[in-house]
């Protein structure tokens, strides 16, 4: 080779290189999917639907304890309602739901060093998340409302197959409803919120009060009922809601719901809506007991007339509701800490959440959701959720008809996502027995423990005071709905979460001391704030603006 | 005889020549003392004009007086001077011994010597790397190179070593610096399966100024490794072979509590409240445990009666659980090579294998074989080829959650080996036997006693149970063409081919049989989701290729264009392309059967984890000029332009410029002929000027979503974190200045002849680094990952080498090598503060705050004085002072007497930085004739912080060793409970509940630490008995880490358990596998 060819060659090698680079460098990211990529025909349309809904809404952001919406988000309701305890020191489980005092039978008063109000205002820092109660319903909340932001932004630019519209309309429907689902969750949970409508996401500071965030919800879950109205093609609607919800969640009272039962589904939720964000005081067994100091207003009877108005047009018996469910591989959540439920069955030594027994003291004797779901085969010793109960794993309730609390076994626990016919059942006792139709309230309490199995005598018919009606439907209410996202709504309106000084407590509980012995006559101040603060991993970054609602509880 | 017949004809020719001609024709060759040719050596006249340099044979070709003295010098080697006796003149050269005259290459683009660089290059030749049984560069290198803090942060056979050369440049991208192996960058083999063995040299440029010529890669400094090549002086076979025990340093003396506050009978039997004795049931698990006062729950702990004052040794044994998983492992090493050199090809041929059983219950191996062949040729006057390859074979059985390898993102190198059960013993209360076991022979998963022992699980379950296999290919190669084609002009062409492909697979038994993990829906797993067992697949592939084309272009004002000025310059422009691939796909089946076939086939599901591409292009182009003035000094300078798939939108270059310059005053006839050059010989100053950068990550200015599947239906989610389109690299902008000197001491003496120092200050800015900032949480994410940061560091370095003793028999070589850095946060992008964490899956946060130096942790403050006030500066916590003798001193905290609790601040501070103050090591070289040697390096790092948090976790049950130490509490001495555990347990006033495991100061520990890290004696039989045809018979006895002093309480005070390499978790032992003590005897033998 002449010393020239090799010039030559150096000199195509060079021109080569950097003619031939530049366009390899677009690599893209081929491992993961692009909106204006992906979500430009049908399939992406619903891919996303179907994904900003359970993935954005209910798994993000959930893995610490657990890894679901369902499992720590909603464990903090049923801690703070005294369902069920909690030892470890992971994301104040142990502190959010130990009351300011108890008072013990012999008179004892156990003070707690560091009430929850303190623990939740003193965690909630910027970044604090793992620590931070008030974080994750906010956030798994607003990135489903954001999710539904995206997906009703983009799907009117989709050509969509069969009954274009009609599919437009059912996939709006789906936005509107995890919207006002979104609301609510909110609305009901913290003391302010945000409305974030906009179609790109863009957030704002104007800070709203929690009614303003509710009547949003309502607006949505109207929104949504209206246009489920106005489908009239029953074929391309069931198709897209065939793949809106996961197929595996379509077992048990998980389905297609036709556009009727979807709207059963709405209207539970706006009744909702209203009674878990009233005051209806039940304490120390008075049924016209007082808060002195809330957050909240008092229903009226306009109020649960309203309430039962939309439970009889609620979920009826046979309609599907909105449910998860795990699955070996590709679920939302996993079968053995998915779900608040399943993290409290298993030995209670081992169990992330203990069952308490202040919870099992809302079973009447012979009732055999206690005999079938509980166990007494090890004990888990604590000053104030100490218990030896035990949620027993692998129950099966299409062979023994008895409702099941909590299963680790895939694809077996049904978790409730909104609302349910036992919720909706006991929303039309509580609305009848308030509004004085006692006997007819309690027929619907009779008939919701029939649903679940309870195999205990009927209590309509039976001439229950007032009173003695409340105490039927309390002790049903928190039995039957146990792990659903209420228990905490329900001792708050009914005022029990609230400090004795302003009119709360609970009276005449349980307690399970450590050498096996039990208090019966507990005298229990929780002191819970009512409606919480909104997380500094909003309010740092988006400082409210002028005229906002206040961003910390003002009653507290 | 014959020397003096020689001697006789040459002075015969010399005056035969001398009678015969004025001038004369000299041919000659210059080589190395072991026959190698000295390539453009420089041959010149004394006294006259002309002269030439030598070619690559080291041959050259001389016009001159018949009895001419000629000076004859080369880049690194000493200068000699040679009359002219016949018309061939053979030279060797000797090496030059002083550290100026090294000749490096890295951060010059043409090798240059010490003495001419304007910037600061370290090397360690190989005789300076200690024989580590890991037989790994990596950890050869500690201590080794002024300034860079190396660290061996965690002692788990073939895990990482953290690298950070200079400063933080980078928050996502690590302090990782760029590793280049003759010449070559290699990204997909990990620095520490090269072999040790084959490594001629290792040079290291550690900071932007000195790294610009990498351009978009340079900020984190560059490692350059230099192969063995084959010698001239015929064919030497070296074999050499050595085993080494290993065990783990436990320099804090950790252990559980051997003392306990548990309830007891009159007889010390342990008992239930209801004097019941305890007892373990079918599960392994132990019934009726209760405190002696409190009763049977977690917070009995807080209860002040309670006092460590009980011994094990009834019906409760105690067990050390470190000596239980901690055992003694051994290494072995096998290397065999063979080299040789003729004229125009030479050859290194070399296989070794390193065998290492991990002491962790010994629960697998890592063995690695390296086959390495580095082959030139000379195909034609001035052309050469170079082939260089390695081969690397590394087969590792570890168990998976003991330390083995594998999990998701794991061939991308730079992680720690899965050891999530290694510690998982760390709650196990000490009367549990881990190698306890049910009636059916086989092990408890999870050992609890009701209300402690919560978060246990027996490593010996996972050995049971689990188990690893992982099969990993390395293949370097390189190739290098090289064309001079005149003294002016040079070709280079190079191209590397970097391979990695891996497989790690992992094993879990169906454990539905396992009495105690049924009961307890407690097993060991990956992706399971129940008892029935799994098989993990975990493929790795990375292709990695690096091709430089390089043109040289040199002059020499005096030989070439004759002028009087003895200038020589030097132009390099290049082109440089890198591309890498990886590859990862991970897929599982879950539910194994009972009985063979173990199989994916048979198991009940089968799905994908992951199945991700991920390319990687950039190219870049550089000009570098330099220009030397005789030896008085020179100047550098020029600019790297490169362009990147992962910045600029994939078409916009950033451009990088350098600059840099020296003098050497001491070279000049004032200074040399002077007195000053009795107190300074050598005096050099040098200042340097350059950006570097670091890229973004491959995908990150992709904005996606996520895919995935629920059910069998595709589903989409918006992403958590979005990203920047425009992301741009992250520039690090640096100064350095420094000085090489030498200072003459004792000049005619053979001690102290002199005192050699190199010191380097340095100074850098870091832009547009990378992280992801808060979003408000109601945009539906939480975060967007932007161009975010500025930072800024700076530092010294410096290196202080003497020879002792030189004396013809003994020699006494003493370096020691500093360095200091820290690094800020100037401004974050929006000002807020971002909180990082937690780091530790616990609760540990690091804050990343303006103004503040990178990695500070944040907690609680521990209470030492009555007058401490909240940040106000004005609210005092004890606005009573003692409160009348509610509050009191123990252990220099303030304790509250009526719960013995420590009191902590209510508001969290930066606790302070865990990275060191300095990093210091000393190095001791003896020898005794040839036969004989002695070496020992200490290392020193000095004002480091630990976070214990393997120690915090055992505060929680109360099994801490320091449970046993007895305090006085207001005249109340006993060994507390309550005042220990109020450490894990207290916060806020209250005692229990909201302090639970928060980060508190009473577990950041100093972790200063002086530690003996290497020590060898050798000798060698071949040349104390001179055998014959044997060139080395050496028995050498060493030691690593066999000895450390620090008040750090924790096994071992070097050790992290964080991301190696991450820029701002460092410095926390949160179940950490600390260091190896290593015994090592090994012969070497030579032919």
């Amino acid at each position: 080779m002449s010393k020239n060819k090799i010039y030559y060659f150096i000199l195509f090698l060079a021109i080569f290189a950097t003619a031939s680079c530049k366009k390899q460098l677009q690599v893209g990211d081929p491992n993961d999917p692009t909106l204006p990529g992906n979500v430009t025909d049908e399939t992406g349309l619903m891919a996303l639907a179907q994904g900003g809904v359970y993935i954005n809404g209910f798994a993000n952001g959930d893995g610490w304890l657990g890894n679901s919406y369902f499992s720590l988000p909603r464990a903090y309701l049923e801690l703070m309602a005294d369902n069920i305890g909690a030892d470890a020191s992971n994301n104040q489980i142990t502190t959010v739901g130990y009351p300011d005092y108890f008072i013990k039978d012999d008179g004892t008063k156990v003070i707690n060093g560091s009430p929850s109000v303190a623990i939740l205002r003193g965690y909630n820092v910027l970044g604090g998340s793992g620590n931070n109660p008030l974080f994750f319903q906010w956030q798994n909340m607003y990135a489903l409302n954001a999710a539904c932001n995206e997906i009703l932004r983009v799907a009117p630019l989709i050509k969509l197959s069969g009954d274009g519209a009609t599919r437009l309309k059912t996939i709006q429907a789906w936005c509107y409803w995890w919207k006002g689902y979104a609301y609510s969750q909110i609305g009901t949970m913290y003391y302010s919120g945000l409305i974030q409508d906009d179609p790109y996401n863009k957030t704002n500071n104007h800070y709203l009060p929690k009614d303003s965030i509710l009547a949003q919800s309502n607006y949505y879950l109207n929104l949504c009922s209206t246009t489920l109205s106005a489908i009239n093609n029953s074929a391309d609607y069931s198709t897209v809601v065939g793949e809106l919800i996961p197929d595996f969640c379509q077992v048990g009272n998980g389905g297609v719901l036709t556009t009727t039962m979807w709207q059963h589904n709405i209207n539970t939720l706006l009744a909702r809506n209203i009674m878990l964000n009233k005051l209806a005081p039940f304490v120390n067994g008075d049924p016209a007991a007082t808060i002195t100091k809330s957050s909240m207003s008092a229903m009226s009877s306009g109020d649960w007339n309203n309430v039962l108005t939309l439970a009889t047009n609620g979920i009826q018996s046979g309609d599907y509701v909105f449910t998860g469910r795990s699955i070996a591989t590709n679920g939302f959540f996993t079968a053995s800490t998915g779900n608040v439920g399943a993290e409290t069955t298993g030995p209670n030594i081992s169990a992330t959440f203990k069952i308490g027994v202040r919870y099992l003291a809302n079973f009447k004797p012979g009732d055999q959701r206690f005999t079938q779901n509980f166990a007494t085969y090890s004990t888990y010793n604590n000053p104030f959720y100490g218990t030896p109960y035990n949620i027993l794993d692998s129950l099966d309730q299409s062979t023994t008809g008895v409702y099941v609390l909590g299963n680790k076994q895939v694809g077996q626990y049904e978790v409730i996502i909104a609302g349910s016919l036992e919720e909706n059942l006991l929303m039309l006792a509580e609305a009848n027995i308030r509004l004085g139709n006692i006997d007819a309230g309690l027929a619907f309490v009779d008939q919701e423990r029939t649903l679940q199995g309870a195999g205990v005598a009927a209590v309509s018919g039976t001439g229950l005071t007032l009173a003695q009606a409340m105490k039927e439907l309390t002790m049903e209410r928190r039995a039957a709905l146990i792990f659903r996202g209420l228990a905490f709504y329900d001792a708050r309106r009914w005022g029990w979460t609230y400090d004795i000084g302003v009119g709360g407590g609970q009276y005449g509980q349980m307690l399970y001391n450590t050498d096996g012995s039990y208090d019966t006559n507990v005298t229990v101040n929780y002191n819970f704030m009512d409606y919480w603060d909104i997380p500094a991993d909003e309010t740092q970054l988006n400082p409210p603006g002028t005229g906002s609602s206040p961003i910390l509880n003002p009653n507290y | 005889m014959r020397k003096n017949r020689h001697f006789l004809t040459g002075i015969l020719l010399l005056v035969t020549i001398g009678l015969h001609a004025q001038t004369t024709v000299v041919t000659g060759k210059v080589t190395d003392m072991t026959g190698t040719p000295v390539p453009a050596a420089t041959i010149r006249i004394k006294g006259g004009k002309g002269g030439t340099s030598a070619d690559f044979q080291g041959s050259f070709t001389l016009k001159c007086s018949p009895n001419a003295t000629l000076i004859i010098s080369g880049i690194g080697y000493e200068t000699r001077e040679v009359r002219v006796t016949s018309g061939t003149v053979n030279v060797s050269l000797n090496t030059d011994s002083k550290s100026l005259s090294e000749v490096v290459v890295t951060g010059v683009g043409i090798a240059t010597s010490k003495k001419k660089l304007g910037i600061s290059v370290e090397s360690v030749t190989a005789d300076k790397l200690p024989p580590a049984p890991t037989a790994s560069i990596d950890q050869a290198l500690v201590g080794k190179i002024p300034g860079a803090q190396i660290s061996s942060i965690s002692g788990n056979p073939g895990d990482p070593v953290n690298i950070m050369l200079r400063g933080v440049n980078t928050l996502n991208g690590g302090t990782k610096p760029l590793i280049m192996v003759d010449g070559l960058q290699i990204s997909a083999t990990d620095i520490n399966s090269l072999d040790l063995s084959n490594i001629e040299r290792v040079e290291v440029v550690q900071g932007a100024a000195s790294a610009s010529l990498y351009g978009a890669q340079g900020a984190n400094g560059v490692i350059q490794i230099f192969t063995k090549k084959g010698k001239r002086g015929g064919t030497a076979i070296n074999f050499s072979s050595s085993y080494a025990s290993n065990s783990y340093i436990n320099s804090g003396h950790v252990k559980k509590a051997e003392l306990n506050a548990w309830k007891t009978d009159a007889s010390g039997n342990f008992v239930s409240t209801g004097g019941t004795p305890v007892s373990f049931d079918q599960y392994g698990d132990l019934n009726g445990l209760s405190y002696e006062y409190g009763g049977p729950t977690r917070y009995g702990i807080l209860n002040k009666l309670n006092t460590d004052s009980h011994p094990y040794g009834t019906n409760l044994k105690y067990y050390d659980h470190f000596k239980q998983v901690f055992q003694t492992g051994n290494t072995y090493n096998n290397i065999l090579s063979i080299s040789g050199a003729s004229d125009r090809f030479d050859f290194n041929v070399s296989a070794a294998n390193n065998h290492t059983l991990t002491p962790v219950l010994k629960a697998g191996y890592l063995d690695r074989s390296n086959l390495s062949a580095n082959l030139g040729v000379e195909l034609f006057k001035g052309f050469h080829l170079r082939s260089t390859t390695q081969l690397i074979y590394t087969k590792n059985t570890i168990t998976p959650g003991l330390g083995g390898p594998g999990g998701f993102g794991y061939g991308q190198g730079n992680s720690l080996g899965n050891n999530g059960n290694v510690f998982s013993f760390l709650n196990t209360s000490p009367f549990f036997d881990l190698n306890y076991k049910l009636a059916d022979g086989t092990h408890p998963a999870y050992q609890v006693a009701s209300f402690v022992s919560i978060n246990a699980f027996n490593p010996y379950y996972t050995k049971e149970y689990a188990n690893g296999i992982d099969n990993k290919i390395d293949v370097v190669q390189s190739f290098d063409a090289d064309y001079k084609v005149n003294r002016f002009v040079e070709f280079d062409a190079k191209y590397g081919i970097n391979y990695r492909n891996e497989n790690s697979r992992w094993t879990y038994a169906n454990q539905s049989g396992n009495l105690n993990a049924a009961y307890q829906y407690d097993y060991a797993g990956e992706f399971a989701p129940d008892l029935n067992g799994e098989i993990d697949n975990w493929q790795y592939n990375t292709t990695f290729q690096n091709f430089i084309g390089s043109a040289f272009f040199r002059t020499d004002f005096q030989n070439d264009f004759h002028s009087r000025l003895p200038i020589t310059t030097a132009t390099q422009v290049a082109f440089d392309y890198r591309k890498n691939k990886y590859t990862e796909y991970d897929s599982y089946g879950l539910g194994l059967a009972m009985a063979p076939p173990i199989d994916i086939v048979h198991t009940a599901t089968q799905a994908a984890a992951q199945d991700d591409v991920v390319t990687f292009i950039t190219y870049g182009y550089l000009v570098n000029q330099t220009i030397d003035f005789g030896s008085w000094g020179g100047l550098a300078g020029g600019f790297r332009s490169d362009f990147s798939s992962a910045f600029g939108e994939g078409s916009k270059a950033f451009t990088f410029p350098h600059v840099n310059g020296y003098i050497l005053p001491s070279s000049f006839g004032f200074w040399s002929n002077g007195r000053i050059s009795n107190i300074l010989s050598t005096f050099k100053l040098r200042a340097a000027y350059g950006e570097a950068g670091i890229q973004p990550g491959p995908f990150d200015r992709y904005p996606t979503i996520s895919g995935g599947d629920l059910g069998t239906h595709q589903a989409y989610s918006l992403p958590v974190v979005n990203h920047n389109p425009f992301l741009n690299v992250e520039v690090s902008k640096e100064f350095e200045a420094g000085t090489d000197l030498t200072i003459p001491v004792n000049t005619q003496g053979s001690i102290f002849t002199a005192v050699n120092v190199s010191f380097t200050y340095w100074h850098k800015k870091s832009e547009k680094v990378i992280y992801t900032v808060n979003q408000p949480l109601s945009t539906g994410a939480s975060g967007l990952l932007d161009n975010a940061f500025d930072l800024h560091s700076q530092g010294y370095q410096f290196q202080v080498n003497t020879p002792v003793v030189q004396t013809r028999n003994f020699t006494w070589n003493f370096t020691t090598n500093w360095g200091h850095q820290i690094s800020m946060i100037d401004k974050v992008e929006g000002g807020q503060p971002i909180p990082v964490g937690p780091i530790d899956g616990n609760s540990l946060y690091v804050y990343l705050v303006p103004g503040y130096r990178i990695g500070q942790l944040y907690g609680y403050k521990t209470i030492h004085s009555f007058d401490q006030t909240f940040q106000d500066g004005k609210t005092k916590y004890f606005p009573n002072g003692n409160n009348g003798g509610q509050y009191t001193m123990v252990e220099g905290n303030v304790v509250d007497t009526g719960t013995m609790a420590i009191q902590f601040t209510a508001e969290k501070y930066p606790l302070g930085n865990t990275d060191p103050k300095f990093n210091a090591a000393f190095i001791n070289e003896f020898s005794f004739k040839n036969f004989l040697s002695f070496s020992f390096q200490f290392d020193w790092i000095y004002g480091s912080h630990i976070y214990d948090e393997t120690k915090e976790w055992m505060y929680r049950d109360g099994i801490d060793g320091d449970f046993a130490k007895t305090v006085n509490i207001a005249g109340k001495v006993g060994a507390f409970t309550a005042y220990r555990a109020s450490a894990y347990y207290a916060l806020w006033g209250s005692t229990h509940g909201a302090g639970n495991e928060a980060p508190k100061d009473y577990f950041l520990y100093p972790a200063s630490f002086l530690r003996l890290r290497n020590a060898a004696a050798a000798i060698d039989f071949a040349q104390l008995y001179h055998i014959k045809g044997v060139k080395r018979l050496q028995l050498v006895l060493s030691g690593r880490n066999l000895w450390t002093k620090t008040k750090y309480p924790g096994m071992d005070p070097e050790i992290s358990s964080l991301t190696p390499n991450s820029s701002y978790t460092r410095g926390v032992d949160n179940s950490s596998i600390p260091n190896l003590k290593s015994y090592q005897a090994s012969v070497n033998v030579g032919f």
